[in-house]
């Protein structure tokens, strides 16, 4: 194995950690545990930039699902570490931390280098592109749901009201949910546009034949009707944010059925 | 020199004596000024508010100092004695520092953690400094006690947390809203617990205010003191579509907002945020209303327990507090130890001076032959064995006046200050 794989053991490791340290400060009122989860964070995201540059450097084939992932879960936590200097953000990192953790555990052991050796590679960088920038920003949203959730159900229950300290308010998070959903769906729409094109291409069988394609047009429509609900209509609330916590449940439900048939 | 605290507290006297031995704001200088006066101290501060006034003096003689200030007192306010001998509390050194410290962290407020008590030990201390009252030991204890008090609410949580229904409703409406700034609020029922709650708001940036009550002129009259409006009784409901946050407290023996109402004006509203403070006795506002979407209602109950929440978490951080008054005492008692060695180290340092220039003079006049460059050589090696004892006698009273020091302070006195008899007589 590369060495650059074996730094993704730590990384790992760092993630799981890290959403140990911000479930204890959000939840349990730990001082101190939510900036030792951001160093973590921080060398979690240098170690997992230093494999991803190693590998570009070792492998001449770049951008299967696995690099994909490790972008997608790179970039998310980036982001969220800048956004936390930004707004008050730490509660974001009781959901970004397991999610970063869960998306590189599940593409542990998938094999590197799948993409099939037929495919044009003019049409690959485009499509994975925006569809790794529209996952990111989808991800990030959904986190963002779900602390306007937690909030939510903190507020209304009235209980823990003290560790909404942690959390942005309703309104800022609810204005970053439309803001990142905005920009993923946007992404999200180039990549099945181009992934639609890129099959026409090369030929292949219908696209909506696939059933990770019908998983990611059912994503769609779920985050273009949030966005339709909340920004045209101007609907606020919590049944809003569950919409894009579903949309995003379909785009995990598209990656595990890749891992699948890889 | 001695440091000393004199005063009185919402714990030792109730409010009549306070305010009978409280100073004006605009004469607190004036006051550290006229006890210097007296002769009765050489540094001297008053700090006064509505739950305290305390002198903070420096003074030779610690024990004559107090019956002094207290027949300061007595002829400023033109009080006996006997009225408020038995209410004063007296500190003295390390106590005093303590007390002072404690004061700007708001451990000995009122209630606990306040913030306006270290705006108050400024304003004592820039009155007293204006008037020439504070000099050295003053200037640096108070510069400490503020560096504590910014300290104990940066580094805990002494200051978090609301403690009264006006600041707890702007903090849950700060979790909703974020910024408050040109938020709209609307007040059913024109009563006092409502005004107070709605300054807090305003000052907190919100901006419109609709008033109704059932009576017209009080409502009339609310509005105009906020810059709002007054909007008929009857015409409440559809005020609900443009107020972000609603105050309930009217007399009401019945619901005034039903969960159905609210419900309607939430779908107008397309479920945009509604916060309701329902402060009234019997309540207001349907509690049905908190399980609609994107409603927050919160009644005086809920509220008082936020605040004892709060005030509960205050008094766990007490003891880290404490903790950090400590360590500033520490450091301030040893500032202090040192500063009483000045005198003695000056008083060494001079007397080397003075034993270098004698002896080498003596010793140059016997080597007439000496060059001008020889002659420096000698006086710089005199200088510097000089300069190396003495720089550990320093280091080793510095070190001894963290623990007292008076005798190793005491044996070098004896040791180097004072005249040996023989050498007097054997020059």
């Amino acid at each position: 194995m590369p060495a650059h794989a074996w730094l993704m053991a730590p990384v790992i490791a760092a993630y799981l950690l890290a959403a140990g340290c911000y479930f204890a400060e959000v939840f349990f009122q730990r001082e101190g545990c939510a900036a030792r989860g951001r160093g973590l964070l921080i060398a979690a995201a240098v170690l997992q930039g230093a494999a991803l540059v190693g590998h570009s450097v070792a492998s001449p084939q770049f951008f299967n699902m696995l690099e994909a992932s490790t972008i997608v879960v790179w970039l998310v936590v980036v982001a969220f570490l800048l956004l936390e200097r930004r707004v008050r953000m730490t509660a974001a990192g009781v959901f970004v931390t397991p999610l970063a953790f869960l998306i590189s555990v599940s593409m542990l052991g998938l094999p590197a280098g799948h993409v099939p050796q037929d495919l044009d590679k003019r049409w690959l960088w485009p499509h994975l592109g925006v569809l790794v920038l529209g996952i990111t920003a989808l991800g990030l949203a959904v986190c963002c749901a779900l602390v306007y959730l937690t909030s939510e159900h903190v507020l209304k229950s009235k209980h823990g009201v003290r560790a909404l300290r942690y959390f942005p308010s309703l309104d800022t998070a609810d204005r970053l949910v439309v803001c990142l959903t905005a920009f993923g769906l946007s992404m999200l729409t180039a990549g099945i546009a181009t992934g639609v094109l890129w099959s026409y291409a090369l030929d292949r069988p219908a696209p909506w034949t696939e059933p990770r394609t019908l998983l990611s047009l059912g994503a769609w429509l779920l985050f273009a009707t949030y966005l339709f609900v909340r920004q045209v209509m101007g609907w606020q609330g919590s049944r809003a944010k569950w919409v894009i916590v579903a949309g995003f449940g379909l785009l995990v439900l598209t990656m595990i059925g890749y891992r699948v048939a890889a | 020199m001695q440091l000393l605290t004199l005063g009185l507290n919402h714990r030792t006297a109730p409010v009549e004596l306070r305010e009978q031995l409280a100073f004006a704001e605009s004469r607190v200088g004036e006051a550290a000024a006229a006890i210097l006066d007296r002769g009765i101290g050489s540094e001297a501060a008053v700090l006064s508010t509505c739950n305290r006034a305390e002198i903070y003096l420096v003074a030779r003689d610690g024990d004559a100092a107090v019956p002094a200030l207290e027949a300061f007192l007595s002829e400023y306010h033109r009080l006996p004695r006997e009225v408020f001998h038995p209410h004063l509390y007296r500190r003295r050194d390390r106590d005093s520092s303590r007390h002072l410290f404690r004061v700007a962290s708001g451990v000995d407020s009122m209630v606990l953690g306040e913030s306006q008590i270290l705006a108050q030990v400024r304003t004592a201390f820039e009155a007293a400094r204006t008037a020439g009252a504070v000099k050295l030991v003053l200037d640096e204890l108070f510069r400490r006690a503020l560096n504590v008090g910014k300290r104990s609410r940066t580094e805990t949580d002494i200051g978090r947390g609301a403690l009264s229904v006006g600041s707890a409703a702007v903090e849950l409406a700060k979790t909703i809203f974020g910024q408050l700034d040109g938020r709209t609020v609307l007040i059913l029922g024109a009563g006092k617990m409502s005004e107070l709650t709605v300054r807090h708001l305003i000052d907190s940036g919100a901006r419109h205010v609709i008033v109704a009550n059932r009576t017209h002129d009080r409502a009339l009259e609310l509005a105009r003191q906020f810059g709002g409006r007054a909007v008929p009784y009857q015409e409440l409901t559809p005020q609900l579509l443009v107020a972000d946050i609603v105050i309930a407290s009217t007399a009401a023996p019945h619901f005034v907002l039903t969960t159905e109402a609210v419900s309607r004006a939430m779908r107008a509203r397309r479920g945009r945020p509604l916060f309701l403070i329902d402060i009234a006795v019997p309540r207001d506002i349907e509690p049905g209303v908190n399980d609609l979407d994107n409603a927050f209602l919160y009644n005086i109950d809920d509220l008082q327990e936020q605040i004892e929440q709060n005030r509960g978490e205050r008094v766990k951080e007490v003891a880290r507090v404490e903790g950090l008054i400590e360590i500033e005492c520490d450091a301030f008692e040893a500032w202090r130890q040192h500063l009483e060695l000045r005198p003695l180290l000056t008083e060494l340092a001079r007397k080397s001076e003075e034993v270098q220039a004698r002896r080498l003079g003596e010793a140059l006049a016997r080597l007439p032959n000496l060059t001008e460059r020889e002659r420096e050589l000698v006086r710089g090696a005199g200088k510097a064995i000089a300069n190396e004892l003495l720089h550990g006698v320093f280091t080793q009273l510095r070190n001894a006046s963290r623990d007292d020091g008076y005798l190793e302070a005491e044996l070098v006195r004896r040791l180097f200050l004072e005249d040996d008899p023989d050498e007097r007589s054997n020059p």
